[in-house]
């Protein structure tokens, strides 16, 4: 290959030579080497003379090539080329377009040509404007002609008529390539493009114009001589010139805007006129429906009753029909889409009183599209389409129409017919159609599904209740019959209109009709094994979206939860089964203690299955134990509940044994599952909402550990397995954190009653918090079940004094554990524990300051050997103010916000808590102005602005001073222009910044910007994310 | 006001025409059973071949505020449930012209690439800091919980 040193023009023919030989195309190294040089060359001083010998080159690759190299040298060239050049390339080049329409070029020479003359047009030294008017005159002139001259001569008269096809065909290309062009430089900077776009955007009626002068001739059925490959380019081009004229004229401004916006809609009458011509009709009406979806204005009332009259035409009708009929035909959909567009169009209007003819015609096309074979999406993707015009209707006539309007039953109506078209389009497959499926298509069904229950539920507030008897009545004759499909249809539908229906009992006669059938019962029976698993599924989600109705029709539950219980055994319905038994538990449980026994021993198998999982069984569980809290007695319920629970403690003894035998992780789900479970029980135990123990109403003198049923009388060893089940695991499985979420949630289950069975003493739940090490995951959760604790003994906190007391000191000793040894700072201890001592704040002040000795059992070197133990987390939430971790600092702000609130509850208490905000308001005060001079992170100003808003609002005298003194001892500077430092803030900023904070008033808002400002100010404005 | 419910209405037929596979966004519904355009029922899918895939998740959509129901485990996520996600802060990158489908896409991307520089939740966050396999597993959990419709 050449390397630059021979005649570059000789080399660049032949490297477009072997660009496209046969012998160079599988090997890409050698294609790479070619673009490179080609490149080189196509951007170097000899690329003009390059251009034009590859243009008048021997084969269409030369000449393409020769055409790319223009563009490719204006563009690099772009910083050299001024008005002379480019009035001189200019004119060049359409010199050159001329005479390669003139030697009947082939299409892609001309276009690329087309491209370099609009690459030099959009230059902003040339100084052309009606380019287009330049071009087809100098067509028809056969050479170059002025822009001067062009404009002396009619452009739509005089220059279009004399130009014949090929000229007109060539024109069209350059048309849209200057209109696609003019719309791309509407995105670029308008000081760049500006003058380009202003001179573009004269030619926009130009453009139409030659759009208005191509239709008629293409539109009637011969296309008059044309040949057809060419009628069909004229047809194609023509409608993409429209389309891209038409997005120029409405995203720029125009002088003529008025002339030019009747031109185009006029352009649009006939292109609707070219649907009747069967060579054009597909490409105008894609050409349409995009024009429809993206630039409604294009059309006006006419050029609406044009298209109408088109749509209601059998030409159309007739595609649409065998579309309908499962015949092949690739242009139905082009048709459905277009008719989906007009539709749309008009909305509500297309209901006019009476009904036209035509747009009769046109809703008798789109029902018939619900007959199409085949299911939705999959093999038919015309229902889709045309629900999508449904579902705008019946979501719109709520809005647009009352019930008094003429139009409102001719509406409802139709939309009655769509829903008696769409119930066969929701059959789900059967498993030997549905083998074939991917999961993708799977899915898409599905989502076909729920858009059509979404249009269900648009229509019923208009069609009312017959709507739900209409599936009420296919559901009972398809369960009668035995068809399971149609039956699983029309439950679907039941199923999501339930949202519609089910609270306020208007269906609840279609209901019955179908729950009350002979056919129902027998179901409930269990004596229906040939119900197919989809079927299956769907009726057992429909019981749960009917919770209120069977509250209603409790006498139904027995048989419908032995359906639930006996589809728990079946992995795709385990799911929807225990969703929808929880809530029919949760609903009915009054009326379901007789069927305890029943249930007890359906769990009995149940939990034996492989469906029984950690998404299941908890559910199933809850449920139960929502029921058993219905018992009327302890005695009772502590039969049940012993049953259940001795179950667990055998699977947790197993559990353990596995994790020995290094079956570990197998081990370690089985234990999680069973803390679940035990967990779940706790929760329906306490979800008897309208018997909720009042926390703060108990007696304040009583001990928090009463002796009851449940701790010391029969119902101990029902507790005892609990505890036992618990011991077992947490020892087992020491720093799982799933173990410990479970565990967590089952000590907190009692914490809202006065007695029970979750009610443990409280030093379980101590021990149990005192029991885990330093930095594992998990202490969030632990630490929020002992914030749990502490707030739900908060009314009779003396009582509970020294396990307070016991599990500060415990987070404190972590604490200064951290402050001694900075290499076991552990984020999560830091802000869970900080998080702690912020919210027992409020009612646990009195004790935690009690705390005046120091910690126990501190190292000997230990610093806090000799201060009071409540220091230690006081002086650690100091330490954290300063952390990058914005949990850590988040929670420390929330603590000092909280000290900042106490107030004391006598004069002494006042007194005594003063003497400690005067000891830490100093240091709080330096470490936050510290932090927002600049240090810390932008997200972290609203946490470290609201201690600030705090201080100053709640204690201004003790704070302004220590806010003053902080400020003073700020001293930040940057370099002027000579590098000399020059301080960031002047006395008059610092006093300013505290000024404004106290005329803020402690406003959230208000204060925070001032913050973010002082902020900005310290680090610098290019942190602005204004900017 | 209008413009607002103008804009929001162009949205819902966008979302009709185009909308990412297995998403799905829809205006609640009033007492009157009209529909209130400003808060939005959504599922997100699970993006395939993440720990996610699998999963659909609800969102209510507030403009511009997402909030999962119920609470999703994330780090990301409030304990309330909403997203914290730099396109959904008006003080961040918030735009009125963010679509439905961008602030989905956005979530859905977050879901299984999370922003360890904005936690929102102790519980999700620690664990993807400090244990990753038993974040993973946690995860895993959520997908199990939340199966397609």
């Amino acid at each position: 290959m050449g390397s630059g040193s021979g005649d570059p023009i000789s080399e660049a023919h032949t490297l477009v030579t072997e660009l496209y030989s046969p012998a160079n195309q599988r090997n890409p190294t050698r294609i790479n080497d070619i673009h490179t040089r080609l490149q080189q060359l196509q951007r170097g001083e000899h690329a003009w003379q390059i251009a034009d010998a590859l243009l008048r080159g021997p084969s269409v690759h030369h000449r393409f090539m020769g055409a790319l190299t223009f563009t490719v040298k204006v563009n690099v060239s772009s910083q050299d080329i001024d008005e002379a050049t480019s009035l001189q390339v200019f004119e060049h080049l359409i010199h050159n377009f001329v005479m390669i329409v003139k030697a009947g070029e082939q299409a892609m020479v001309v276009r690329k040509l087309a491209s370099s003359l609009v690459t030099i047009f959009k230059h902003p030294t040339c100084p052309c404007e009606r380019v287009l008017w330049q071009v087809a005159a100098s067509l028809a002139h056969g050479g170059y002609v002025s822009e001067q001259q062009a404009r002396t001569v009619d452009f739509a008269t005089s220059v279009l008529p004399n130009l014949d096809t090929q000229q007109v065909t060539a024109l069209l290309f350059f048309s849209v390539t200057l209109a696609e062009a003019t719309l791309r430089l509407e995105d670029e900077p308008h000081e760049v493009s500006g003058p380009a776009v202003r001179r573009a955007v004269t030619n926009t009626q130009d453009g139409l114009l030659l759009v208005k002068y191509i239709l008629p001739q293409i539109s009637d059925q011969s296309g008059g001589d044309l040949d057809t490959q060419i009628h069909q380019t004229l047809g194609s081009e023509v409608m993409n010139s429209w389309k891209a004229w038409l997005n120029v004229a409405s995203n720029c401004s125009l002088s003529d805007a008025a002339e030019v916006h009747d031109l185009a809609v006029s352009c649009g009458r006939n292109i609707m006129e070219t649907l009747r011509v069967p060579i054009l009709s597909e490409i105008a009406a894609t050409t349409l429906t995009q024009v429809f979806e993206s630039r409604r204005s294009a059309f006006d009332d006419t050029s609406i009753w044009v298209l109408s009259q088109v749509l209601a035409d059998s030409i159309v009708t007739n595609h649409i029909i065998s579309l309908t009929e499962g015949q092949e035909d690739s242009e139905g959909m082009t048709y459905v889409d277009l008719l989906v567009a007009y539709l749309s169009h008009l909305q509500l209007k297309v209901f006019s009183d009476p009904l036209k003819p035509e747009n009769a015609k046109i809703l008798t096309v789109a029902h018939t599209i619900f007959k199409t074979p085949g299911y939705a999406v999959i093999d038919d993707p015309a229902t889709p389409r045309v629900l999508e015009f449904w579902n705008e209707i019946a979501e719109g006539v709520l809005d647009e129409l009352d019930a008094n309007d003429p139009r409102w039953q001719m509406i409802k109506a139709q939309l009655a017919q769509v829903v008696l078209g769409l119930f066969n389009k929701l059959l789900y497959p059967s498993s030997d159609e549905l083998a074939d499926w991917s999961d993708e298509e799977r899915s898409e069904f599905n989502a076909f599904r729920h858009e059509a229950c979404d249009y269900l539920l648009s229509a019923y507030p208009i069609l009312g209740v017959e709507l739900v008897s209409v599936f009420q009545e296919s559901a009972t004759s398809h369960l009668q019959n035995g068809d399971w499909r149609g039956f699983e249809a029309a439950m679907f539908c039941i199923a999501q209109l339930s949202e519609a229906v089910d609270e306020n009992g208007h269906a609840d006669q279609c209901l019955d009709a179908i729950f009350g059938s002979d056919a129902f019962a027998r179901l409930c029976a269990g004596g229906e094994t040939g119900i197919p698993l989809k079927a299956r599924q769907t009726l057992v989600d429909t019981f749960g979206k009917y919770e209120s109705y069977f509250e209603r029709h409790n006498a139904l539950l027995p048989g419908v939860l032995n359906i639930l219980f006996e589809s728990l055994n079946f992995e795709s319905c385990a799911q929807a089964a225990s969703r929808s038994f929880l809530t029919l538990s949760k609903a009915c449980s009054r009326v379901l203690t007789s069927e305890l026994p029943i249930f007890l021993d359906q769990l009995d198998r149940f939990r034996t299955k492989p469906t029984a999982t950690s998404s299941t069984m908890p559910k199933v569980l809850e449920g139960i134990a929502t029921i058993i809290q219905r018992l009327p007695t302890d005695e009772e319920k502590v039969q049940t509940l012993e049953r259940i629970l001795s179950f667990f403690v055998q699977e947790a003894t197993k559990a353990q044994q596995e994790a020995a035998s290094s079956a570990y992780d197998i081990a370690r789900s089985h234990g999680h599952l069973i803390l679940s479970c035990i967990a779940s029980i706790g929760k329906g135990l306490r979800s008897d909402a309208d018997e909720v123990i009042n926390v703060d109403a108990a007696a304040a003198d009583q001990s928090p550990y009463p002796p009851s049923f449940w701790n010391s009388g029969p119902g101990s060893r029902a507790q005892q397995l609990i505890m036992e089940s618990m011991r077992l695991l947490v020892v087992g499985f020491p720093v799982d954190s799933n173990m410990i979420d479970s565990a967590c949630d089952i000590l907190k289950s009692g914490y809202t009653e006065s007695s029970g069975l979750f009610v443990f003493p409280p030093s379980m739940t101590v021990d149990f918090i005192k029991s885990f090490p330093l930095g594992i995951s998990g202490t969030d959760v632990i630490m929020g079940t002992a914030s749990s604790f502490l707030a739900s003994h908060a009314s009779h906190f003396m009582h509970i004094r020294d396990e307070a007391v016991a599990l500060m000191i415990h987070v404190a000793q972590l604490f200064s554990s951290m402050l001694d040894n900075p290499d076991m700072y552990d984020p999560e201890t830091a802000n869970a524990g900080i998080d702690f001592f912020a919210r027992l704040m409020p009612k646990y002040y009195t004790v935690f300051y009690s705390l005046t000795g120091p910690l126990p059992s501190l190292a000997a070197n230990s610093p806090h050997q000799s201060t009071p133990a409540f220091t230690v987390p006081m002086n650690f939430a100091l330490h954290a103010l300063t952390r990058p971790e914005t949990l850590t600092l988040r929670s420390a702000s929330a603590f000092w916000m909280a000290v900042v609130d106490l107030r004391g509850n006598s004069p002494e208490e006042t007194a005594a808590l003063d003497r400690v905000l005067e000891s830490f308001i100093p240091r709080l005060s330096q470490t936050v102005i510290n932090q927002i001079a600049g240090r810390c992170a932008r997200s972290d100003l609203a946490s470290l602005s609201d201690v600030l808003r705090r201080l100053i609002f709640k204690q201004m005298a003790l704070a302004r001073p220590s806010i003053n003194a902080a400020l003073e001892t700020l001293d930040l500077h940057t370099t002027d222009g000579t590098a000399h430092p020059v301080p960031i803030l002047s006395p008059q900023d610092k006093s300013r910044f505290v000024q404004s904070l106290v005329v803020a008033r402690g406003a959230r808002q208000q204060s925070v910007e001032i913050v973010r400002a002082f902020w900005l100010k310290c680090r610098g404005m290019s942190y602005d994310y204004a900017q | 006001m209008t413009l607002c419910l103008n804009r929001l209405q162009e949205e819902r037929k966008q979302w009709r025409r185009d909308h990412p596979f297995g998403f799905v966004a829809k205006p609640q519904r009033t007492p009157q059973a009209t529909l209130d355009l400003k808060r939005w029922e959504c599922a997100i899918p699970g993006k395939k071949d993440t720990l996610w895939e699998g999963c659909v998740l609800k969102l209510e959509l507030i403009f511009p505020d997402g909030k999962f129901t119920p609470p999703l485990f994330h780090p990301n996520v409030y304990p309330s449930g909403t997203v914290c996600l730099s396109i959904l802060n008006e003080e961040e990158a918030w735009r009125p012209a963010i679509t439905i489908k961008q602030i989905l896409l956005g979530i859905q991307d977050l879901l299984n690439d999370p922003n360890p520089e904005s936690p929102a939740q102790a519980d999700a966050y620690n664990l993807f800091k400090k244990d990753r396999p038993a974040y993973e597993r946690r995860v895993r959990q959520v997908v199990r919980d939340n199966p397609p419709m």
